[in-house]
């Protein structure tokens, strides 16, 4: 031992390794070495007692466990604890369907709080996503087309990035969006397209939609246009992969409905876009009610536009509809209908309920 | 002086950790066989209750161990670990309290670093005890966050960076605590024949 202690004063002693395991965890070896150290160096008994009662004191009571007992706690740490993976990886997926799909986020313009850049947080989606991907930035103002490897299209908006690997796995194909896009997806069943974000992510049950995800927003719109997708808080989908669900919590949505995530709320909110589309493809341009059944008016706006409208039949018997309608959207038509009728609607769950007197 | 914390101890933790991370239940154990002993004591500083303070301590592992795939290299694991248990042990006083634990008493908004009790049974030195009971006295005059840096210092052997992550101050509040600290050992010092050259370097 070549150190010389006979230099040490009380901090040198307190941060020894040698002298800390003689205080603190004392053996046969290290108290033999300390104890003929001490006794060839009487001089400096005092420093070495007062260092060794500093030790002490600070230790206090002693409530180490032995050796034994620590490798039954890392025993059970590890037979016990499940590993938590990111949900991404998982794979519990079953199929495709064919869609248009328009995430968007509400612009509320409050700065918010999205810290992580892209990298980081497709890093932590997938193996596929963090090496061996291509990442595109649409910085322009004009939109940009992409052709994936797998066929499917997308077209990225303006101050917009997209990650995607430059070969699909398997099982699955998937996509990291900061910004909006459109997406034109190759129908594949046996592998599922998924669109995540910074908070939801969305799975696609068919060919076609769009995202928007700027960072800095306070809110996430997923709007469908046709087809449908399922959309996930990123959190449940974690929750169902460590509980090794097959269940998720999820919203479906079918064409002209879109869900809100409030990232304060953290909580998805299904409702109606804001400009419902026409999903039939020959349906009428022109509809012409002359004293029709307002029942008769609602199942067709039912079927022009995909959404359930709610009300009471018995309540609206003698409401009948004299109008002709062109290209207003949908919510202009219903003001015209509830001003004729008396009545008032509210959306609930993307359903249109009206509320009538009766007529 | 000798100099700082040695060297090769630092990579050995940071490799344990990656290691760790990548899954390695070995570096698991060994990361536990050297510190859980440790955590255990600092956490008994704040809650005199071990099987509280022991699982608190495995829960930090158990956080650690489902979370490696995500979690980050710490500069410094020893201080990375003896602030999780810290925060892990004010935030499960905190809920136990709710539970109307009446053995948890040590909870304010922060927790409240006790007295030191050495135990005089194990010493069999009788000057040694007597030294003991001078030196905690001592210690015990001090205010909690000054013992506790006095702790962290030389008990944990942490530097001063370190010590500032765990209690959540900067570095210079750590300074500060340590001068205050040693300002009134050096007063009080005098009941112990004492090599004042220590108090100089302790301070330098």
């Amino acid at each position: 031992m070549n150190t010389n202690y006979r230099e040490y004063n009380f901090e040198d002693f307190s941060r020894d390794e040698s002298f800390r395991q003689w205080v603190l965890t004392p053996d046969n070896k290290n108290d033999e070495f300390w104890k003929n150290w001490v006794s060839d160096n009487p001089d400096c008994t005092e420093n070495v007692d007062i260092a060794k009662a500093f030790l002490l004191t600070l230790q206090g009571k002693d409530i180490s466990l032995n050796n034994d007992d620590l490798d039954v706690i890392t025993d059970k740490i590890v037979e016990e604890t499940p590993l938590i993976i990111p949900f991404w990886k998982t794979t519990a997926f079953k199929y495709a369907a064919s869609i248009l799909l328009l995430l968007s986020i509400g612009f509320l313009g409050i700065k918010y709080y999205v810290q992580e850049s892209v990298n980081v947080a497709s890093e932590k989606i997938s193996p596929n996503l963090s090496s061996n991907y291509v990442e595109q930035e649409n910085s322009k103002d004009v939109k940009k087309q992409i052709i994936l490897e797998d066929g499917s299209q997308i077209t990225l908006y303006p101050k917009s990035k997209i990650r995607y690997p430059k070969q699909f796995s398997a099982q699955l194909r998937e996509v990291y969006l900061i910004g909006q896009a459109f997406f034109k997806v190759t129908k594949n069943p046996k592998r599922p397209f998924w669109v995540y974000t910074d908070y939801i992510s969305t799975q696609v049950l068919g060919t076609s939609f769009m995202v928007k995800a700027f960072e800095n927003e306070k809110n996430i719109k997923v709007e469908v246009h046709s087809g449908k997708v399922s959309v996930y808080r990123r959190e449940d989908l974690e929750k169902a992969k460590l509980q090794q669900k097959n269940e998720l919590v999820g919203i479906i949505l079918t064409p002209n409905q879109e869900v809100d995530y409030s990232i304060a709320d953290a909580r998805l909110l299904k409702s109606i876009i804001n400009r419902p589309e026409v999903l039939v493809a020959n349906s009428p341009k022109h509809f012409i009610f002359d004293e029709t059944p307002i029942a008769k008016v609602f199942d067709i706006l039912e079927e022009t536009y995909g959404i359930n409208i709610i009300f009471d039949e018995k309540n609206m018997e003698n409401c009948y509809l004299t109008a002709s309608f062109a290209d207003e959207s949908l919510y202009d038509k219903l003001k015209l209908i509830c001003k004729i009728t008396h009545s008032t609607y509210e959306i609930v769950d993307a359903q249109i309920v009206i509320h009538s007197k009766g007529c | 002086m000798i100099s700082q914390e040695a060297q090769p101890n630092i990579n050995t933790d940071s490799q344990l950790w990656q290691q760790l991370k990548n899954g390695s239940e070995l570096a698991l154990g060994k990361l536990i066989k050297k510190y859980f002993n440790l955590l255990q004591n600092y956490g008994y500083k704040f809650v005199r209750n071990e099987d509280f303070v022991k699982d608190c301590v495995q829960e930090v592992f158990v956080e650690i161990w489902s979370r490696r795939q995500n979690i980050s290299q710490p500069d410094s694991v020893r201080a990375y670990l003896l602030s999780s248990v810290r925060k892990k042990i004010l935030r499960e006083s905190i809920r136990q309290k709710i539970n109307a634990d009446d053995e948890i008493i040590n909870i304010e908004n922060d927790l409240k670093f006790a007295e030191f009790s050495p135990e005089l049974i194990i010493i069999e030195q009788e000057n040694t005890q007597e030294t003991i009971k001078k030196v905690s006295g001592l210690l015990n005059s001090l205010p909690k966050r000054q013992r506790e840096v006095i702790y962290l210092r030389f008990y944990q052997n942490l530097e001063r960076d370190e010590i500032a992550q765990i209690m959540g101050v900067n570095s210079q509040s750590v300074s500060n605590l340590l001068q205050a600290a040693f300002k009134t050992i050096r007063e009080n010092w005098s009941g112990l024949i004492f090599n004042y050259i220590f108090l100089i370097n302790f301070i330098s």
